[in-house]
């Protein structure tokens, strides 16, 4: 039963991440505070946005990322499509672009942040799905993006072992 | 073995198969229904794990210090626990905080999620710089997950959302929250 438990929530996870982003706009979660949202605005780097240091190209990957709306609101994009991904990977090659993002806000603890799971550069685009930590990830490490592996990457990741063998998956290890 | 023995058997045997067919199937609609719903992935995994249900965040938090003044920070001190935001503030693993969710905060952070610092005034700090790093799947923000730390930052409110930029970890308490044995280890279990 146990066995049966532990698929059905690894199949609810993966089903929740890995779907299709063209089938329907904005899939609820249940996320605190949530509101599905559907937002145009360029891709900026927070730091330079409200600390004034600014890096070449958004810092290139480094820093955290957030979508400035023609009303001069930020939307801190933190997560993406991948499961336990953020969304560097899909947003830094609009550094200073427009895009248009469909997803999720949520918010609690007196902060909020968004959830992005599909995008597109103009109005008359395709949908691209925000898998491209996986996408990136796969070719870094020879396999399909498809493949197993790819879609539970955070199980064979070098830098995820290296911390676990390190400090425990409970992080009590000294 | 007779024939009506073998009838029985074959009877029981099948009303067994069915009756696991039943729990399974009825599982996987529950599961599914509480996904796509969108009532709660959190609660799925709660109701998986067999363990306590972690409180709901608060309606309000209020900063223990008086927020700065738009378009400004302010240099603070503050205490709290490095968190996955992104965790914390969503609450889709039901809890985001602490040694039941460290190996999640690794994954999370490995992945390029946010690293936060979740402040014992109940407010969950964005982190943008740790000590000049740039946090992004960054190996000193990876170690500190979970870890307890008292840190000088300087402190930003815009659009909804705390950010620090923290100029140095004063103090590193280590783990301090060993919440797994009241809400078990989210999400997949230990």
């Amino acid at each position: 039963m146990r066995r049966t438990y532990d698929f059905l929530r690894f199949a609810g996870l993966a089903l929740l991440f890995a779907w299709p982003a063209n089938s329907f706009a904005a899939d609820p979660l249940g996320v605190n505070g949530e509101v599905q949202a559907s937002l145009k605005g360029k891709v900026v780097d927070i730091l330079c946005e409200i600390g004034h240091d600014c890096a070449p190209n958004c810092g290139d990957g480094k820093r955290q990322l957030a979508l400035k709306t023609a009303d001069d609101k930020l939307y801190f994009a933190s997560k993406s499509h991948v499961i336990f991904a953020g969304l560097t990977n899909d947003l830094i090659q609009f550094c200073g672009k427009e895009i248009i993002a469909d997803g999720l806000i949520t918010s609690a603890y007196g902060s909020q942040m968004l959830f992005i799971q599909q995008y597109k550069t103009s109005e008359t685009g395709e949908w691209i799905d925000a898998t491209q930590f996986r996408t990136d990830w796969a070719k870094a490490h020879g396999v399909e993006p498809d493949s197993q592996t790819a879609k539970e990457w955070y199980k064979t990741d070098e830098t995820v072992r290296a911390a676990l063998e390190l400090h425990g998956k409970l992080g009590l290890t000294p | 073995m007779k024939s009506i023995e073998k009838d029985n058997h074959i009877m029981f045997m099948s009303s067994i198969r069915a009756m696991r067919q039943r729990r399974i199937g009825l599982a996987v609609a529950l599961f599914a229904s509480l996904s796509l719903s969108g009532a709660g992935l959190a609660d799925s995994l709660n109701f998986a794990t067999g363990k306590e249900k972690p409180p709901p965040p608060p309606e309000h938090v209020t900063p223990a210090n008086t927020p700065p003044a738009d378009g400004t920070s302010k240099r603070i001190q503050i205490t709290g626990e490095i968190i996955d935001a992104w965790c914390q503030v969503s609450g889709i693993m039901g809890i985001g905080v602490g040694t039941g969710h460290h190996q999640c905060a690794i994954w999370c952070a490995a992945g390029g999620g946010p690293i936060g610092i979740q402040g014992s005034d109940g407010v969950a700090y964005i982190l943008l710089k740790v000590e000049g790093q740039d946090p992004i799947a960054s190996e000193t923000a990876i170690d500190f997950e979970t870890d307890e730390v008292k840190v000088d930052a300087d402190w930003y409110v815009r659009d909804g959302t705390n950010y620090l930029i923290v100029n140095k970890i004063l103090e590193n308490h280590g783990v301090v929250n060993q919440n797994h044995e009241k809400y078990g280890i989210v999400p997949f279990g230990g």
